[in-house]
Parts: structure tokens; C-alpha cells; sequence
């Protein structure tokens, strides 16, 4: 059996969104919170020591799938061909067995004029067979994707299987590679600490102690949009955890 | 769709495009007749207006801003001019040329956003080491993905930190000598030495006295300058890209942002050298193909139309139109105020024909409305209803999007630089033919369509459109016309290409017949190995900068001149008349060399005390200026809200998510926060590019209603007055409160 995988280098990622967006285009989904393909962003660290952070999530067609195990219809099978993980419309019911299973959540439940059923990234069979890449590793315009055999890919990129912010990759042997961010340089001197203070001047509220709270104990992480990866979230929480703000 | 409500309060009738077209038609007659030929605006003249003996052209339209003075005037270079044609200097830089930088600086620059073609690039040049810092008020996915180091600083104040940097490469000598003996005229340099080094107004601009404006510490600054002087392209083959890019520049007072830029690149010998950058305007770089032009037999035009006035001014024209007619305001001081050349006649405009959208370069928008209500007749073409000039007009067009219909003039889109209409500029390394996708949506008609319909009502479509007329009411025989032309404009230009490929050994040596290439209907050549980057000429040959001493100038004898706001620029060494007329005020507030002036809508100015935060408003990843703001694929991937700091939000009690009420001076809006650390505190952003929504609840300043969806040129000022005409203002500053309940007020 041969199994494919994709390759994710998040430091090159511009979170650009061209990858969804073309999902959605090439599988017509027509509904904004079901996503078969979903990228998140979040921040880290305190001004002016940031990160941002992107993982890309599409299904990552797992070695292991536990999808398959949990679907009590046998509507998930993993074929041959590409090694991807596949939903049988015919036989699923819509019961959710599948997401809950799925340690990323994977599969979209939708419920329209065709009934409640799964959905889920395909890996672009179609366009596999037609020997073309799929989609979103076409559209992205940063090369941050790349898709081929397991062991090209790590032959290529090695064999980092999990993301921050992801479950084991033990659970389940996702066939993804991923290179992470890359830290900061200091090109030029920079004091965190003297650029916090010119910074905290603020001409409506300018007092000694309103400077003195400004830096890493003061800072409220609950009021920040997104912090951190939310894997489980669903509807508007999903689309809340999935969106950046750069429209 | 017509109009029977107001305008601002619309109620839509549907009506044939007979009537619509005939309405149209009657009401250009009717107000040529009346008012003359300078009374219809149109963002691009309209086509066949130059046959009917009416019509303007407004200047400066294109939107480097605060750059387009400075690269005026220290360089020489009218990149409008070199777009239409008329100027042969080409200012671009081809983005492989940053992969000969031995360092990269970007301020307000944000490739991974406005410059995709920049993108691998850059992770390349990243890849092979060179350092590259971007200094942002914003850590954006440039700063995150593209840059080794994030340097945040105070929006508006750009310039403090380039002439601190100034300071620092005077002071210790890191100035490439043989660069600026050769290429920099003396006396300036001198002068704007004397203003950096406190010389002249006793105040030394150090990295100490940039600090305390920017927010940049003294040492970061520092150690900047002493890595940027030790880049000296010219004298030592260690080039830098330092970019000062157009937002920076697009301020009240950003001329001095451009300029600042520009005169350290010359400092550093980095103008002219591959893997430099001068600073300024960059889109025109050396053809690798010519342009396919598809001939649509048009008669020689019988009208010239004359320039009258700045792109961003016929607002005002129309609201000062009063105070002009009761002898209020003296016509001298009407055309400083409008950018109208003394020679030009003056407009009067009654109508508008709107072919693409008005607010997309102009600010204070709530002016725009009003000058739309005082108007006789508005019509505007579009894809889209809930634009707003739409909301404004008396009829609407509905109008196929490009991607609908075959492209006209231009036959098909390409490469990393503009497809000029003449001249100079092409297509960069390929082109795409730009053909009909789809069928266009219910009745909607192509522009071309459009037009060749009013030029028939108008007695003109034999001298507009004679290869059309036969096939106007049919649809399909106009797509197979559009084909055949495309086809002809094809092998015209295979002709054309054979020659020019043995002239210039551009490989492949001949294009494909016409049927091959439709098969797969891109044409491209490879990149060429030294890429392009601009005053090559100057620098390695001996041409001179456009300018009166025929080198760089950091003092401009063009602003010393008490006569400059009535005079149009002309470029000295070409005697190339720019159409710019600067205008402002008389004597003119803009100092001769690039200074830090602390402006009246800055951080420390006046307004500051009741708008405390800075707006920012850039580009989005999702929109091209205003359009895709409807579409419900970005909105499932992207949220509209307004920015702004985690220590700020906690202050004022907002939460991500929370909905709060923004105000400048000219608008007042609500929209969701989003709160990060990603945005230096006191800096809000609200993203470019959104349509106009009012609410129910109106405001004295925003008499059809408060806007609740964030349409960012509601909140920037027009003040070009008393300062310059044509600069874009992209900053402000705003008041941000949390919402409590239903409270709008």
C-alpha cells in the first residue's frame, strides 16, 4: 500500500488563506462554517516579542486512521491507491462518530438538502488520479506546501510529524511532515524592556503606574483574539479560531 | 436600475437598458449644452468623449503619495508620465534584483500583502542570509515570515528615525564619498547637513531625539545606522534595499518621509547599483515583450482634453464651486486649492460618470456623498450594488466584471509590472490572453458594450467603436467579433515580435501561431539574468537626473520659488510638463528639503488630545482596493475589525470581539475589536478597502448614518490644503470606546 503525505513548512507560511479558499472552490462547499481544509493562527509572546504561528489542517489521511475505527457503518475506508482516507456518502449517517474520534476534528457534519453526513478533505483524489497535485498545494503562492509518497517527503523534509499545538502523532501516524516557524534574529541591538516603556506613553492615560504595568505580568491574555490552536471548536467558534484579521 | 429614492437612501426601479442608456445619453448632451466641456468627471475619461468634444483629465492618479513629490523632485521621474508614455525614465526594480542585496530594510513595507511577486524572493534572499529587518507598526506576516527582525515604531513619525539615521552616517563618516561627489548636488547636501547635525535650528536630530518621537531606541537606531553604513553599493559593491514604502509616505507631511529615503540611498551610494533601491515609485522596468494591442479601428481623436485639476480634488471642487461663484474665494486661490494649472480652464463638474469606483482615491468620503448630492446627475457602472457610489447615484449600470467579458484595449494581464496602454511599460516576462470565462450574470454587459451604446445615441460610434457597430445587438456575434479581433491582435503582434526578437535576442525567437498559443494561451520569456533596476543609465553612463543641476537634489528650487502653488512642474533637463500643479498654499508650507514637522493631525498635535490613538488603514490581504468585500469565500477565512493593542483594549475595558465606536474627525463607525499584541499600543488599524454601510442612527458628520462595517476612507482627512495638492492621507488620528448596549450615540 502506498501512502502520500503533505509536506507543511510554517516558515514560509504568509497565512495568506489561499489554500481554503481554493478548497472550498474546488470541492463547492457552499456552507462557511463546514471546512475541509482549515488553517490556524494565533499569537504569541508580549509586545514587542512576537510570533505569529500557522498550522495547516486539512486531513492528514493518518497511517492509523481512528476515524475508520470509531465509524460503526464502515462508511471510512483507507484505499490503496494514494493512501487516502475516504468517506463513503452512501453508507454514513452523519452520526459524528468520526469527528469525535479524530484527535484533529477533522470531519465536517453537515446537514442540508442531502442529509446529515460527514465531510472531509479527499487529498484531491481526482485530481491525484489525473496526476495533478491537489489544490491547495497548487495554490499556495509562498511554497510553504508540498505533497508526494511518505518517504519522498521525508527523504525531503524529515520526519517531524506533529505541530505545536497538535496531539501525538503517535496516536494515529498522520501522513504530514512539518518544518516550524523559525525564532527571531537580532540584526541590530533591540531592548525590550526600553522599547515597552517608549512605548507606554500614551497621552490619555499617561501615568507612572500605568507605564509600570505595562510588560509581560500585566499584559491579559483573555482579552486577545486567538492564542492558541482550538482544534475541537465548531460553528462560529470554529470559524472564530479559523479566520486572521487581515480582510 | 434607477434610482427614485435620494441619493444615499436609494429605492431601485428596474428599467430596460434602452431607457437607461437613452437617459444617460440625453443627460451628457444636456449638460455639455449647459455647462460646457469641463462639466462631466470621470475617474478615466471616458472613450468616446474625445469625439464628442468634452471632457478632462484629472492628474495624478496614481497614489505613491507622498512619494510622487519626492521622486519628482529629488530624482527627476514622473512615473505617471513614463506609464502614459511621455516620459522614457523607467523606475522600477525587478524583485530578483534582491537577491544581489547584501542587506534588506523595508519600513511600512508589507510584500507578503501588496507585493506577492516579491514573496519567494525574499524567502530566498532570506535563505541565503542576507539580513533583512522590517520596521512596521504592525507585526505582520512580512515581519513574521519574510524578516529575521521586527522593528516597531510610531506610525507618522518614519521620518524622525531616517534622518536620526542621517545623523549617525554624518557624524561618523559612513557616507559613500565617490557615490555622492559624482551624483549629489553639493549645495542641498549642505544644507540638509546643516538641518540634521542641528547646525541650522540648533536642535542635532541624534538617535536620542529620534527615540522619544518613534519609539525606536537610540541604540537600535544606532546600530542601524552603522550596519546601513556599512552598505555602500556604488563604492564598495555591498549593496542594501532599504524601502521606504508608500504607506510611510502617504501622511500629512509625508513628502518628508519620501524624500528622506531617497537622499539615504544616495548617501549610501545605493541608487543606480544592482541590489540598491532608489526609494520611490516602482513598477516600470525594461520591456521583455511588447504589448499586444487589439485594433479597434478608432478615428483619430478630434478633442485634446485638457488637465484640470488633482485626481483626489474634484470633490472639492464641487463643494467650493459656491464660494468661487460669489466671488467668496478668489479664482487664484480656487485653483491652489484644486491643483488646476493657470492655463487650464476651470471645471464645473454637474455630472458624474462613475466607471470605476471614486472613493477608491480619495479620503474623508462623507465629502464625497455630499458633493454627489449636490450634483444634476450621477451614473455609475458596476458589478457590484452594495458599492457605495452605487447608494449615490441616480442610475446604475450593471456592468460584467473583465472576467466576464474579453478585455479591450489591453489584450490580456501579466508579468510584475503595469500593462501601460502605450509606451513603455508591457508586461513584464509574459502575458495571459484575457478572455471570457462565463456567461455575464442576468442582464449584466460588458463596459466596452456599454460604451459603444452611448457613443451610438451620441452620433459618434462610426469615429468610437466602427468594428463594433454590426454587432451591437447581438450577443453572440459580438463574443465571435471579440475572438477575431484578439486573433488579428495576435498575429499583428507575432509580426511585430519576430522582429524585436532579432533586434533584442529575445528567446523564444518567434511566438506561436495563433491556435497554438490559444490552446495554451500564456506567452512567456525567461527572466533576464541581470534584472532590471532604475538609473542604470545615470549612474554608468552619463545621462543626468531630471533635474535643473542634473543631479540628485535634496534642496528643491522648484518649492523655494514663491510662485510654485500657480505653477505646473516641469521636469528641467526633458522640459517634460508633468500636468502637476501642486498648488497649496502661497508661500507653500512644504520646506524645501525633507525635515521632521510635527503636523496638526499627529501623535502631538492638536488633535491628539480628543483623538488619541493613531488609525492606520492598509491594504488587505483579500480586497483590491474595494472590491471582494462582499465575498463570502474571504469571509469564511478573514474578519473585518478594528485593531488595537492588548494594554489598550484593557484599559478601555474591551475584549476581542467587543464592539466599539471609532471616531476621527471626519466619521464615526462600530465595528468588532480585535485585540492583540501584534499592533503598537496607542495605534489602531482598521484594513482598507471596505464598502460603506450607515446605520439607522445618523451623526453630524455622518448625516445618511454611522458606518458599521469600517470603510476606512470614511476616517482619513482630505487636508491637502493648506499643505500640497494630491497627497493621499492614509493616517488619522481617532477616538476608540467600547460599545455599552444599544448606545450609538
Amino acid at each position: 500500500m502506498s501512502q502520500n503525505a503533505f509536506f507543511f513548512d510554517e516558515s514560509r507560511c504568509i497565512d495568506c488563506r489561499a489554500c481554503a479558499v481554493a478548497c472550498r472552490d474546488w470541492n463547492g462547499v457552499e456552507q462557511p462554517d463546514c471546512k475541509l481544509l482549515r488553517v490556524f493562527s494565533w499569537e504569541e509572546g508580549v509586545f514587542p516579542e512576537l510570533m505569529m504561528r500557522t498550522v495547516f489542517v486539512p486531513c492528514y489521511h493518518c497511517e492509523k486512521p481512528a476515524c475508520g475505527e470509531a465509524c460503526s457503518n464502515g462508511a471510512i475506508i483507507k484505499e490503496g491507491r494514494f493512501g487516502a482516507v475516504l468517506i463513503d456518502s452512501e453508507r454514513c449517517t452523519g452520526c459524528g462518530d468520526c469527528k469525535a474520534a479524530c484527535p484533529y476534528s477533522v470531519p465536517q457534519m453537515v446537514d442540508d438538502a442531502s442529509g446529515p453526513r460527514a465531510m472531509k478533505c479527499t487529498m484531491c483524489y481526482e485530481r491525484l488520479a489525473a496526476g495533478e497535485m491537489p489544490v491547495c498545494v497548487n495554490s499556495c503562492v509562498a511554497r510553504a506546501l508540498d505533497f508526494g509518497p511518505l518517504d519522498i517527503m521525508q527523504q525531503k523534509y524529515g520526519d517531524r510529524r506533529e505541530a505545536e499545538g497538535l496531539p501525538s502523532a503517535e496516536l494515529t501516524r498522520p501522513a504530514v511532515i512539518f518544518k516550524p516557524a523559525e525564532p527571531k534574529k537580532t540584526v541590530v541591538r533591540y531592548d525590550i524592556d526600553k522599547a515597552r516603556a517608549l512605548f507606554g506613553v500614551h497621552k490619555d492615560w499617561t501615568s507612572p503606574s500605568d507605564e509600570a504595568s505595562r510588560g509581560v505580568e500585566g499584559a491579559d491574555r483573555s482579552i486577545i483574539g486567538r492564542t492558541g490552536i482550538d482544534l475541537k471548536a465548531e460553528k462560529d467558534e470554529m470559524l472564530r479560531a479559523t479566520r486572521n484579521d487581515e480582510w | 436600475m434607477k434610482n427614485v429614492g435620494k441619493r444615499g437612501a436609494p429605492i431601485w426601479e428596474r428599467i430596460t437598458w434602452d431607457e437607461a442608456l437613452d437617459t444617460v445619453a440625453s443627460k451628457i448632451e444636456e449638460i455639455v449644452k449647459e455647462y460646457g466641456p469641463y462639466s462631466i468627471y470621470s475617474y478615466y475619461p471616458i472613450d468616446f468623449s474625445v469625439y464628442c468634444g468634452y471632457g478632462f483629465v484629472p492628474w495624478g492618479m496614481y497614489s505613491f503619495s507622498g512619494h510622487q513629490l519626492a521622486d519628482n523632485l529629488v530624482v527627476g521621474i514622473d512615473d505617471y508620465g513614463a506609464l502614459a508614455g511621455k516620459e522614457t525614465e523607467l523606475t522600477g526594480t525587478e524583485p530578483p534584483d534582491l537577491l544581489n542585496s547584501k542587506l534588506i530594510i523595508g519600513i511600512g513595507w508589507n510584500p507578503a500583502v501588496t507585493r506577492p511577486e516579491f514573496v519567494n524572493v525574499l524567502l530566498a534572499a532570506k535563505e541565503q542570509g542576507t539580513p533583512i529587518v522590517v520596521i512596521d507598526s504592525r507585526y505582520t506576516q512580512t515581519a513574521q515570515s519574510l524578516a529575521d527582525q521586527w522593528i516597531p515604531i510610531k506610525p507618522g513619525t518614519d521620518a524622525a528615525l531616517l534622518i536620526a539615521i542621517a545623523n549617525v552616517l554624518f557624524k561618523e563618516d559612513l557616507i559613500d564619498h565617490g557615490f555622492v561627489e559624482r551624483f549629489v548636488e553639493p549645495n542641498g547636501l549642505a544644507s540638509w547637513k546643516a538641518y540634521v547635525t542641528g547646525e541650522t535650528d540648533g536642535i542635532d536630530k541624534t538617535p536620542e531625539w529620534a527615540e522619544s518621537i518613534c519609539a525606536v531606541p537610540a541604540e537600535t537606531i544606532l546600530d542601524l545606522a552603522r550596519l546601513y553604513g556599512a552598505h555602500h553599493g556604488y563604492s564598495d559593491g555591498n549593496p542594501c534595499y532599504f524601502k521606504v514604502h508608500w504607506p510611510a509616505a502617504r501622511i500629512v507631511g509625508g513628502e518628508n518621509t519620501g524624500r528622506a529615503g531617497i537622499y539615504l540611498q544616495a548617501l549610501t551610494g545605493n541608487i543606480g547599483v544592482p541590489g540598491g533601491y532608489f526609494g520611490g515609485g516602482e513598477f516600470l522596468v525594461e520591456p521583455y515583450i511588447p504589448p499586444v494591442m487589439v485594433d479597434f479601428g478608432k478615428a483619430i481623436p478630434e478633442y485634446a482634453p485638457p488637465t484640470l485639476l488633482n485626481v483626489r480634488t474634484w470633490v472639492d471642487s464641487v463643494l467650493l464651486r459656491d464660494q468661487l461663484e460669489q466671488g467668496v474665494m478668489p479664482e487664484a486661490e480656487y485653483r491652489r486649492r484644486l491643483g488646476i494649472p493657470q492655463d487650464s480652464p476651470l471645471p464645473n463638474i454637474r455630472m458624474v460618470f462613475n466607471q470605476s469606483g471614486t472613493e477608491l482615491g480619495t479620503n474623508d468620503n462623507q465629502k464625497q456623498w455630499a458633493a454627489y448630492k449636490k450634483l444634476d446627475f450621477v451614473v455609475t457602472r458596476a458589478y457590484h450594488m452594495d458599492r457605495t457610489d452605487v447608494q449615490y447615484s441616480d442610475i446604475v449600470l450593471p456592468t460584467a466584471d473583465p472576467f466576464f467579458e474579453d478585455c479591450n484595449d489591453v489584450f490580456g494581464i501579466g508579468g510584475f509590472t503595469f500593462p501601460a496602454l502605450s509606451g513603455v511599460g508591457t508586461y513584464g516576462n509574459y502575458f495571459i490572453l484575457g478572455q471570457k470565462i462565463i456567461e455575464p450574470p442576468g442582464e449584466a454587459k460588458p463596459l466596452v458594450w456599454i460604451n459603444a451604446q452611448l457613443a451610438k445615441r451620441l452620433g459618434v460610434i462610426e469615429k468610437s467603436h466602427p468594428r463594433l457597430t454590426d454587432v451591437l445587438d447581438d450577443a453572440k456575434a459580438w463574443d465571435e467579433r471579440f475572438f477575431e479581433l484578439q486573433k488579428e491582435a495576435y498575429e499583428a503582434w507575432r509580426r511585430q515580435y519576430a522582429g524585436w526578437a532579432s533586434m533584442t535576442g529575445a528567446q523564444p525567437e518567434t511566438a506561436p501561431p495563433f491556435d497554438e498559443f490559444y490552446a495554451c494561451p500564456i506567452f512567456r520569456v525567461p527572466l533576464k539574468r541581470e534584472p532590471f533596476f532604475a538609473f542604470k543609465g545615470q549612474i554608468e553612463g552619463s545621462r543626468p537626473f531630471n533635474t535643473a543641476s542634473g543631479k540628485i537634489e535634496f534642496h528643491s528650487s522648484f518649492l523655494c520659488d514663491p510662485d510654485m502653488p500657480d505653477k505646473e512642474l516641469v521636469l528641467p533637463q526633458s522640459q517634460t510638463r508633468t500636468g502637476f500643479c501642486y498648488g497649496g498654499a502661497n508661500p507653500t508650507l512644504v520646506t524645501p528639503q525633507a525635515e521632521y514637522v510635527e503636523q496638526r493631525d499627529s501623535q502631538f498635535g492638536e488633535l491628539a488630545g480628543e483623538y488619541p490613538f493613531r488609525l492606520i488603514t492598509p491594504h488587505s490581504f483579500y480586497r483590491q482596493h474595494t472590491s471582494q468585500d462582499n465575498n463570502a469565500w474571504v469571509g469564511s477565512e478573514a474578519r473585518h475589525a478594528l485593531w488595537m493593542n492588548e494594554y489598550d483594549a484593557r484599559q478601555l475595558d474591551i475584549k476581542d470581539g467587543d464592539l466599539v465606536k471609532v471616531s476621527t474627525e471626519q466619521a464615526d463607525g462600530v465595528l468588532p475589536a480585535y485585540v492583540t499584541e501584534r499592533i503598537t499600543p496607542g495605534c489602531v488599524c482598521m484594513i482598507y478597502g471596505a464598502w460603506y454601510h450607515p446605520g439607522a442612527k445618523a451623526s453630524e458628520r455622518m448625516p445618511d448614518g454611522i458606518d458599521f462595517r469600517g470603510a476606512a476612507n470614511n476616517f482619513t482627512p482630505s487636508g491637502h490644503y493648506p499643505w500640497i495638492v494630491g497627497i493621499q492621507h492614509c493616517q488619522n488620528q481617532a477616538r476608540v470606546e467600547k460599545m455599552i448596549g444599544g448606545d450609538l450615540s
